[in-house]
């Protein structure tokens, strides 16, 4: 085949579906360990979470104290969430600047480059719904009665259905949200204000 | 000073930007048929807002854009955008293939972007692999690629459509002497092969020196005299992504 071949023509839009397609497929797959990691913690924290989001939207009238203490119960997911969606907004960045460079649109590009995003914490998000739509019977006679989970699952309306899904799209945004650049940097100066802290903490007190 | 072409392939005439002419006061450009090109000039000089203004990311102040003696501002904005994707490849600075893909898959994405079938995308994309060297490395991963490669793969990814006008930003960066040369070889015979127009944009003498004309570029001017202008100011509108995907600087506009 010689380089110097016709110029190939446009293709309509819809002709270039399938290519997007098998582009968002090859996405998906992890490129190296760290990459691996990211997203493991990705969809194990979204899975985590899925837990007491899904069971404070079943819930119907629960008093202000008892959601206070689901938002307690998701505190230990809520960094490792917030420190893996970063570099998966990172990677959608520059896949979708690569996929521009290839001549591919602007909006194609981010919908394309969006697979990952989606796909991980979705998946995590499913697992964790799954599991607390299935268990929370089971569950909520296992906890004491005064336990925050045991009273929101006591009082949930039974609409456990509505609730999951409403959680899988809010965990699959809010991690879109996450791996922006703001919060990036957001996150860069909460860690700098972390480490002064402990550099603080620990000095040396003067005698 | 550098003469003008006297027919053609890309012509700016007067491109000033932004309307104050604080980055470029006045660039004229015109380049030819098989014509390998070198626009010369240093750090903050206009190379970036006139590569910017030449695939149309940004708007001229001033100033006029011909490619193809087809003037540019008749075009909506949806066929100027597919005329830029059809008839220019642009290599930016910053270049990036897709690691998750081989080098041969990226280089012949935008033949399967045109509708072309995978296996003849691939075949084609192989050739001109072949003919930057880098033949070897087509089945690799781009992730694995060291700088240099990757910068020839993203150089024959530009080239696979055949375009009438290749812009490339520093093309031989990252390149050995010896590559740069080997490169700047191909470039040029491309030109002559293909009848590419090729505007090469350095702040390197020894970069410049490798194509057949050099048009320096200091203080927002060219040093080349208009050719023919055609018509009116061109209105080229971008969005900030699109710019943002060539590392290229925002404008007011935008």
């Amino acid at each position: 085949m010689s380089a110097t071949a016709t110029r190939p023509e446009e293709a309509p839009e819809n002709s270039r579906l399938p290519v997007l397609l098998w582009l968002a497929w090859r996405f998906l797959p992890p490129l190296n360990r760290q990459d691996q990691r990211t997203l493991t913690w990705v969809g194990v924290s979204c899975a985590y979470l899925a837990v007491p989001l899904t069971v404070g939207l079943a819930a119907g009238d629960v008093p202000g104290l008892t959601l206070l203490s689901l938002l307690f119960l998701s505190a230990p997911g809520l960094p490792i969430w917030w420190m893996s969606a970063i570099p998966l907004g990172e990677r959608r960045r520059e896949t979708s600047l690569a996929l521009r460079q290839a001549r591919i649109n602007t909006r194609s590009a981010a919908a394309t480059s969006i697979s990952r995003q989606v796909a991980y914490p979705a998946a995590g998000a499913i697992i964790g719904t799954v599991l607390i739509a299935l268990l929370h019977g089971p569950i909520g006679r296992a906890l004491p009665a005064k336990a925050p989970l045991a009273i929101a699952i006591r009082s949930a309306s039974g609409n456990w259905l509505l609730a999951s899904g409403a959680s899988v799209v809010l965990l699959v945004a809010l991690t879109a949200v996450l791996g922006t650049k703001g919060s990036a940097d957001c996150y860069a100066k909460v860690r700098r204000l972390a480490a002064r802290i402990g550099r603080r903490e620990a000095a040396p007190q003067p005698q | 000073m550098s003469l003008p072409s006297d027919n053609p392939v890309l012509n700016a005439v007067g491109l000033v930007f932004p309307a104050d002419g604080s980055v470029l006061r006045g660039a004229h450009l015109a380049v030819g048929e098989r014509e390998a090109v070198a626009v010369l000039g240093d750090a903050g000089s206009g190379k970036s807002a006139l590569l910017a203004l030449l695939c149309g990311m940004l708007e001229p102040a001033k100033g006029s854009l011909w490619a193809n003696g087809r003037p540019l501002h008749v075009l909506q904005t949806d066929q100027r955008q597919t005329f830029f994707r059809r008839r220019f490849g642009v290599l930016p600075q910053d270049c990036r293939l897709l690691p998750e893909l081989t080098v041969a898959e990226n280089v012949a994405l935008p033949l399967r972007l045109a509708g072309m079938r995978s296996s003849q995308a691939i075949a084609r994309s192989r050739v001109w692999l072949e003919r930057f060297e880098i033949e070897d490395h087509a089945s690799s991963s781009a992730a694995e690629q060291p700088k240099p490669i990757l910068r020839r793969a993203a150089l024959a990814r530009a080239l696979v459509g055949d375009p009438t006008v290749l812009l490339a930003d520093e093309p031989l960066a990252d390149l050995s002497a010896q590559t740069a040369e080997s490169t700047a070889r191909i470039l040029r015979s491309i030109a002559v092969s293909h009848g590419t127009a090729i505007v090469v944009f350095t702040r390197e003498a020894m970069t410049a020196a490798y194509f057949n004309r050099t048009i320096k570029l200091a203080d927002g001017r060219t040093d080349t005299m208009p050719a023919t202008a055609p018509q009116a100011a061109v209105p080229l509108l971008a969005s900030s992504e699109q710019t943002a995907a060539f590392g290229l600087p925002l404008g007011p506009t935008q």
